[in-house]
């Protein structure tokens, strides 16, 4: 595994790539990067058939443990949980806790994490924990922590957690090391203490010096589509103050459904890994994005609604200047006749557009690193969002 | 041919071989918007969408032909939408063939109130309760403007299990709505309208109804009144005498039939079109047609199957995803409807290949018995299938 950024001087915003993973070492991805957001290991919707239609990229997957732990028994007949889901050629990034789902609270225990699986709630250690990340031969995993704080957790909560997650992380290091199947996986830290100043020092002073390959900035929410509303300005202080403490050369992520304000604003502060649970969370909601493609002169919206009446005879398609399948196939009329029959054609058509928007934005932000054109890109969205206060 | 061109006829069938044996054969039927090689199986589409896949999915599978609900698509999106569209091609981005059907079997199922007079079927609107009236020259002009490449008369539907007069005048009805259909009819030049064969499960009255729809100036067939409960023995009588009737240079559509074993026979009785729902809706409860059966993925004995649902299968499902993998996805995510749709949807193309390249070869005798000995291993065939396959000489091996 290879992580280079390259240093920006005027903002901590940074380019980078990822290469020469064990498992893809074909695989180039560019950073800032938006990963797949999967659940129960497929992107929803999504067969590999559409995904290849989306985009030729093999795009780094995140998978989460309340989502495919049932899954451990068999993935052990597999090389990992990537053949197992069917997508071998794309490499895989293990997470904790589900970004689009809200975490339920207040099970976590001493040397233990509840994980809420369809068929309730489990109980790992981190032996367990290791259990299934050598089952599952993540290229990336993040190492077992107590995530269960936020905003509003006491101190000595906050302080409790960043004990027990050091303690969890040296028994997954050690494990990790001794493992011929995941030791020359990625293994990360999680960077916790909420919005405390002084647990996020010590959370990353217990960090230092152990081989990580990158840092989650987590404890900022309880993931869910209470993460949209989050204003940038309510994490940048922490954000910033987190970043400064950690290393240059090792990857930072924050997961989560951000906004595409907070988002732009968290790699202008230097985050380089976002997830895509953001556009799955809009095609639930039946909405499909504009922002991109967006005419300040029509007034419109950063996303549109396709279950407003007033598309059952729009027959243009979601944005005229979209690339991708849905646009180049479908009016916004089908759609929401999709919708109005509850076929499922109509989520398909939603999502490929939604991620294909993403993905969109992903690329130009990284151009805009590259042309020295971000904070042009910048106003840009935060005045098509500012107007909206619907999404932000 | 140049489909730029407006053809004056909508439709040709060209036979490419007959079975020397049965009466199967293999054709080319020449559509507005496709050619459809027969005998075909098209997957049905209700409501302008087929289950989750995409029209370009279904391209790749080499679906050349799909079905339209005319009842479902009236009602929503409605026919003025439809017309704003162009037709339900545009609306959905469909560039191949399709058909559909007239909206009064789906009416008479699916509404309780529904019933038949002279002038059309009567029914309640689900929406405000008014009563309605669907007449034969108003399903044409529904029909008109969804602008599928075949359409179907409206018939006078008497369920399967009814006998004596009712059947006869559901028999005479329809015949007298064909006349009414075509009447109305206000695209010959891009639209086939078939009519039904009627008459129950009375050789009379079915031989009769043939023989008055074979009158009528029409491109084609269709079989119906069938596949309703009635039993096997009394179905494949029916089918092999309307396709003795129907003349064989006309393609004949058998309505509502599509399990794999009735394909292969009614294939053999000389029918050239099938069309089923059960495909794509057993999909949506884990179920994956396989040549001998079918596979329910919800069972825990697929928890460790390390194999794709079947390894003779060249859909995408099969070449990349595992039984295991199934197994924990079904009924949760939507992902695993598409899959095993698109998995179905090819097991029934893939047998309709299979059945024509029998044809084109004169091996369909030989295909038959395989089948049929794939699927019955111990020999022991159904009474209905030894018949009906020997009513067209072929015996099948113990
Ligand atoms: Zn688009
Ligand atoms: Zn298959």
């Amino acid at each position: 595994m290879k992580f280079m950024p390259e240093l920006f001087t005027q903002s901590s915003a940074r380019l980078g790539t990822l290469s020469e993973l064990e498992r893809t070492p074909d695989v180039v991805l560019e950073t800032p990067l938006l990963m797949l957001y999967t659940k129960r290991g497929s992107v929803p919707h999504i067969t590999k058939e559409v995904l290849e239609m989306i985009t030729p990229e093999k795009l780094l997957l995140t998978m989460s443990l309340p989502t495919t732990f049932d899954m451990t028994d068999p993935v052990r007949q597999f090389k990992s949980i990537a053949d197992f889901v069917g997508l071998k050629e794309y490499p895989v990034f293990l997470t904790m806790e589900d970004p689009a789902q809200p975490t339920v609270s207040g099970y976590n225990d001493e040397d233990t994490i509840a994980v809420w699986t369809r068929h309730g709630k489990q109980i790992i250690n981190a032996d367990g924990y290791m259990d299934i990340v050598e089952a599952f031969r993540p290229d990336f995993y993040l190492a077992l922590y107590d995530s269960d704080t936020h905003s509003g957790s006491s101190s000595k909560r906050i302080t409790k957690s960043v004990d027990r997650s050091i303690k969890m992380l040296d028994k997954c290091l050690t494990r990790h090391k001794a493992s011929e199947v995941v030791r020359n996986k990625g293994i990360f830290g999680a960077v916790g203490g909420g919005y405390n100043t002084t647990a996020r020092e010590m959370s990353i002073k217990n960090l230092e010096g152990k081989d990580l390959a990158g840092y989650v900035i987590d404890g900022l929410h309880n993931n869910g589509p209470e993460t949209e509303k989050i204003p940038f300005q309510f994490v940048e202080d922490i954000v910033k103050h987190t970043i400064s403490l950690l290393p240059q050369d090792k990857m930072r992520v924050t997961m989560g459904a951000w906004n595409p304000v907070t988002v732009i604003n968290l790699i202008k502060l230097g985050v380089d890994l976002f997830d895509s649970s953001y556009p799955y969370l809009v095609t639930e909601r039946s909405c499909a994005l504009t922002f991109l493609y967006h005419h300040s002169e029509t007034g419109e919206s950063p996303m549109i609604s396709i279950s407003e009446k007033r598309y059952a005879d729009d027959f243009t398609p979601i944005c005229k200047d979209c690339k991708c399948l849905t646009c180049l196939n479908h009016t916004r009329a089908y759609l929401h006749h999709l919708y109005q029959t509850k076929e499922l054609l109509g989520a398909v058509l939603l999502m490929i557009h939604n991620i294909h928007h993403y993905l969109e934005y992903f690329k130009e932000i990284r151009n805009s690193l590259r042309n020295g054109t971000f904070r042009e890109l910048e106003t840009k969205i935060y005045v098509i969002f500012a107007k909206n206060d619907s999404a932000n | 041919m140049d489909r730029k061109q407006p053809c004056r006829v909508p439709l040709t069938f060209k036979i490419a071989e007959t079975c020397s044996t049965s009466k199967a054969r293999t054709g080319l039927m020449i559509l507005p918007h496709h050619d459809v090689d027969t005998p075909v199986f098209m997957p049905v589409g209700t409501q302008g969408t087929l289950k989750g896949l995409l029209p370009q999915q279904l391209e790749k599978l080499d679906c050349q032909i799909i079905l339209g609900n005319t009842y479902h698509l009236g009602t929503r999106p409605g026919t003025t939408i439809l017309q704003m569209a162009g037709g339900l091609h545009q609306f959905m981005n469909w560039k191949r063939a399709l058909l559909t059907d007239s909206g009064g079997f789906q009416m008479v199922s699916l509404l309780q109130l529904a019933h038949i007079t002279e002038e059309g079927v009567t029914f309640r609107s689900p929406y405000d309760g008014s009563e309605c009236v669907l007449t034969p020259e108003h399903s044409i002009e529904i029909q008109n403007t969804i602008g599928a490449d075949i359409i179907m008369q409206l018939d006078d539907v008497v369920h399967a299990k009814v006998t004596g007069p009712r059947v006869e005048e559901a028999m005479h009805r329809t015949t007298r709505w064909v006349d009414r259909c075509l009447l109305a009819h206000q695209k010959s030049d891009e639209q086939n309208i078939f009519p039904i064969v009627q008459g129950g499960l009375d050789p009379q009255l079915r031989t009769e109804s043939a023989k008055l729809l074979t009158q009528r100036q029409v491109n084609g067939f269709a079989i119906g009144g069938l596949s309703g409960g009635e039993s096997k023995n009394d179905f494949w009588r029916m089918v092999h005498l309307s396709t003795n009737v129907l003349p064989v240079d006309k393609p004949r559509y058998l309505m509502g039939v599509g399990f794999a074993v009735d394909l292969v026979v009614c294939c053999a009785l000389g029918v050239d079109m099938f069309d089923c729902v059960f495909p794509t809706r057993t999909a949506r409860f884990g179920c994956a047609l396989i040549r001998t059966g079918q596979l329910n993925l919800r069972q825990k004995q697929y928890k460790y199957d390390t194999a794709p649902i079947d390894d003779s299968c060249d859909c995408s499902t099969c070449k990349n995803y595992t039984r295991a993998y199934l197994h924990q996805i079904v009924t949760q995510e939507t992902v695993a409807c598409h899959l095993l749709s698109v998995h179905n949807i090819n097991f029934q193309l893939r047998l309709m290949r299979d059945i024509r390249d029998s044809i084109k070869e004169q091996t369909f005798p030989q295909f038959v018995r395989k089948f049929m000995l794939e699927l019955y291993p111990d020999g022991e065939y159904p009474t209905w299938i030894t018949e009906a396959l020997e009513a067209v000489d072929i015996k099948l091996s113990k």
